[in-house]
């Protein structure tokens, strides 16, 4: 497999990108669900919010890195009729935009008061926006809110790629998983 | 000698000012000379502090008749400030005092209980979290004279005790046996209107 995408299939970067994020974003929303749930005395009420800020802030950093290997990497030809195709980049770049502002919100939950995000390994985040009235319950309302709607559209997505493969047979999903190239065109 | 003189020039301002009659002032919020501060154990091994940064509200006093002093103060609920800002989203939410849903707190007193040498009970309403309680709040006379810019201020200080399960906070019970109490510190400059 290749590691940049070309016209025909995702390369492994891409792949890699996707299920890894995928992961990392089923596991911060169950991690932030649970972590809220939990009483002021329990041994984990302080790690877990702790674990959530250093995987949320790894999350931003693939983000970027996946928006840049977006940008200078070909996209393969979506297999669909024109308007699914343009309902497909539509919904690729509202996933973007959805995950880039809840990690962006997250990190102002925990930075509104003007003190760095902390991180593991004594890393520091600095704050960047603070003296903002209520900021973190605006974050919070807005991070809480666009996770509901990221699981809603991961469902959606989960949905459509197994219509594709199975209904369609158009190998969208197998494309995903790196096991079609391509060079069986039909 | 000298303390006598002094002592008879506080009294002197006292009673004079007292001579007026009732003279309301407001609350110095605009300068913020005014904090309602509060602090509760953490664990039982230390204190935390916070305030409420939004607050107005005024007086009257009367030095004469200082059982017809009152005081009413309305308080921004969600302007709490504990100096960490995922606190404090805590604090305010349903678990807590749940701004959403009461974003007011209000003090109307209700009397005033002069025991001499500048202290007093006040008494008054306290609505928190839309449950109304009459608190104790033990006063102490701080000061009171002319500012150097053409205005006439006084102030005074102030100190309950509250019990967090009598404003039917849900949550004040994991924080444990030893944060059941809220200690109030009030220091209130009101603006002679």
């Amino acid at each position: 497999m290749k590691w940049k995408n070309d016209q025909a299939a995702w390369g492994w970067v891409s792949i890699s990108l996707h299920w890894i994020m995928a992961l990392m974003a089923i596991g911060l929303f169950l991690l932030g669900k649970y972590m809220m749930t939990l009483d002021y005395y329990h041994p984990l009420y302080q790690r877990l919010p702790d674990l959530h800020r250093s995987l949320g802030v790894l999350f931003a950093l693939l983000l970027v890195l996946r928006l840049l290997w977006r940008w200078i990497n070909p996209l393969p030809v979506i297999q669909a009729s024109p308007g699914e195709r343009v309902l497909a980049l539509l919904m690729h770049r509202l996933f973007y935009l959805v995950m880039a502002t809840i990690v962006a919100s997250g990190y102002l939950i925990s930075t509104a008061d003007g003190h760095p995000l902390a991180l593991y390994g004594g890393l520091k985040l600095p704050a960047l926006v603070s003296g903002v009235d209520n900021l973190e319950d605006r974050a919070g309302a807005v991070h809480g809110f666009l996770t509901w709607l990221l699981a809603g559209m991961l469902v959606l997505h989960a949905a459509a790629a197994l219509k594709h493969q199975y209904i369609d047979k158009d190998h969208t999903l197998s494309r995903m998983l790196g096991m079609y190239s391509g060079r069986r065109e039909k | 000698m000298k303390k006598m003189i002094m002592a008879a020039l506080f009294g002197g301002a006292i009673l004079g000012s007292g001579f007026a009659g009732a003279v309301d002032y407001e609350i110095d919020t605009k300068g913020m000379h005014a904090f309602i501060e509060f602090k509760i154990r953490h664990l039982g091994y230390s204190w935390l502090l916070g305030r409420f940064n939004r607050f107005k509200g005024g007086f009257s006093y009367d030095g004469k008749h200082p059982q017809k002093n009152h005081v009413q103060v309305e308080i921004d609920v969600a302007s709490l400030d504990s100096n960490h800002a995922e606190r404090d989203k805590h604090l305010r939410s349903a678990r807590f005092f749940d701004v959403k849903k009461y974003p007011k707190a209000s003090f109307l007193s209700t009397s005033w209980e002069d025991l001499g040498e500048g202290r007093a009970i006040l008494r008054g309403d306290l609505t928190l979290r839309g449950i109304t309680r009459n608190i104790r709040i033990d006063v102490a006379d701080v000061g009171n004279g002319p500012d150097p810019w053409g205005g006439y201020r006084r102030g005074f200080e102030g100190h309950t005790v509250l019990k967090l399960s009598d404003w039917n906070m849900k949550e004040a019970k994991v924080l444990g046996p030893a944060a059941e109490e809220i200690q109030v510190y009030l220091s209130i400059e009101g603006v002679r209107q």
